[in-house]
């Protein structure tokens, strides 16, 4: 009896040590992972195209604006913009694109800057809003604001709610939090008119340099759907007085 | 009765088994810290896991923490051969001896029962925890270059034991 309990007790300690050896190392590599929900798993997403759907707006602009849309795959819609550029004045091209939700649960888009374009000198700034359908892409200050303030007025300030930053002509604005038609801010650097847009984290581009790379993330239900729009203002100094600019950029969806 | 050589084998895996995982937790805490990535912790599977928004953060943290953890399992066999190559008691100097007695210092003295246990042990984490980090970079959450970095390590590593194993042997 006892020759039997020897014969099988170094087996079950080799198994032992097998066991303190491998399965650390086992537990170290499966202790992070991507979360479940937004639909990828290590490598995979589910999004397809019949569930992200994406129209460019092909009649508002014709003439300045030239789309190169690629299929979505993997929750992505990638593009490349070709847009007018208009010397010494303001371009807006609302609703250049709407997004649509096909899906049966709701979904989590953003818009992220691919490449900075490259005729950096035929632009001042540039800015991609994305917001849904229900909501407008900026709001508009109701009063001068000097530079230091850090209390803005906005008639909806809900639109800067859960948002960690907005823009505001060309500078970024980290936003502290809402109250009642009151966004409080940083302490602003430049002077901003009644009027001014203030835009909820746009892909934000000034002279060349990224401030801003991604639009803050729309969650949209099953068959809503969101609009992006863009806003480029031309330089004074520009050589000539309209310009394309080709910019690079994908529409990320995900669960 | 039971074998000596695998009691010895185990009671020398705990400590390097506690580091690795260790040094896995600590390391993933401290850069989701540092970079401020957002993550999630889930206890609903077997194993507690962290979770990442995307692939992307997946990799940049996974990567680093695999790096550090598989930098503590090297460290810990580059001290065993340090102790194998200059503190084992059957080719120390005799120089080196007085000099750990007047410090009393002979706790750092190693039998060969005791080194190449160790040895065998961290040995083999090092080599699990470099076919770990190739695995995870065929699967595309770390990144080739720390596998690069890895993989010479341990080779190198594994070339200073094979060379203190036969100076015993001879």
């Amino acid at each position: 009896m006892r020759n039997k309990l020897h014969f099988l007790f170094n087996p079950l300690l080799l198994i032992v040590l097998v066991a303190i050896i491998t399965l650390p190392v086992l537990v170290s590599t499966t202790v992070i992972r991507v979360d479940q929900s937004s639909g990828e798993v290590a490598g995979f997403q589910t999004i397809s195209d019949q569930e992200l759907v994406v129209y460019p707006n092909f009649t508002d602009f014709d003439g300045y604006v030239r789309f190169e849309p690629q299929e979505v795959m993997n929750g992505r819609y990638q593009d490349t913009l070709t847009i007018t550029v208009f010397r010494n004045q303001s371009a807006s091209y609302h609703q250049i694109y709407r997004i649509y939700n096909r899906a049966e649960i709701p979904m989590r888009v953003k818009v992220s800057l691919d490449q900075v374009p490259v005729i950096q000198n035929a632009y001042s700034h540039f800015l991609i809003s994305l917001s849904p359908s229900a909501l407008a892409h900026y709001e508009t200050l109701l009063r001068d604001e000097q530079a230091g303030s850090t209390v803005l007025e906005v008639r909806n300030p809900r639109l800067f709610a859960d948002v960690p930053m907005g823009s505001l002509g060309k500078e970024v604005v980290k936003i502290w939090g809402v109250s009642e038609r009151q966004v409080t801010t940083l302490p602003l650097t430049g002077f901003y008119s009644s009027g001014e847009r203030f835009y909820p984290q746009a892909v934000l581009v000034v002279d060349g340099k990224v401030l801003i790379p991604e639009t803050r993330e729309v969650i949209l239900e099953s068959r809503e759907y969101a609009t992006v729009s863009l806003t480029v203002v031309g330089r004074t100094d520009s050589p000539i007085s309209v310009t394309p600019m080709t910019l690079s950029f994908s529409i990320d969806g995900r669960y | 009765m039971a074998s000596k050589i695998l009691l010895k084998l185990i009671d020398e895996a705990i400590l390097p088994a506690v580091l690795l995982i260790g040094s896995k937790i600590v390391s993933l805490a401290a850069l989701v810290w540092f970079w401020g990535l957002p993550w999630q912790f889930s206890s609903t599977t077997p194993i507690p896991t962290v979770s990442f928004e995307n692939l992307k953060d997946l990799l940049l943290i996974n990567s680093y923490s695999n790096l550090f953890m598989f930098a503590v399992i090297a460290l810990g066999l580059s001290w065993i051969l340090f102790r194998a190559h200059l503190l084992h008691d059957t080719h120390i100097s005799p120089s080196l001896t007085l000099k750990l007695l007047s410090w009393d210092l002979t706790g750092f003295l190693v039998s060969s029962f005791d080194v190449f246990h160790q040895a065998v042990v961290w040995f083999a984490f090092l080599w699990l925890s470099l076919l770990s980090i190739g695995l995870q970079v065929l699967l595309g959450v770390t990144y080739f270059w720390i596998f690069a970095v890895a993989l010479l390590v341990t080779l190198f590593l594994s070339w200073l034991l094979i060379e203190d194993v036969e100076r015993e042997l001879a």
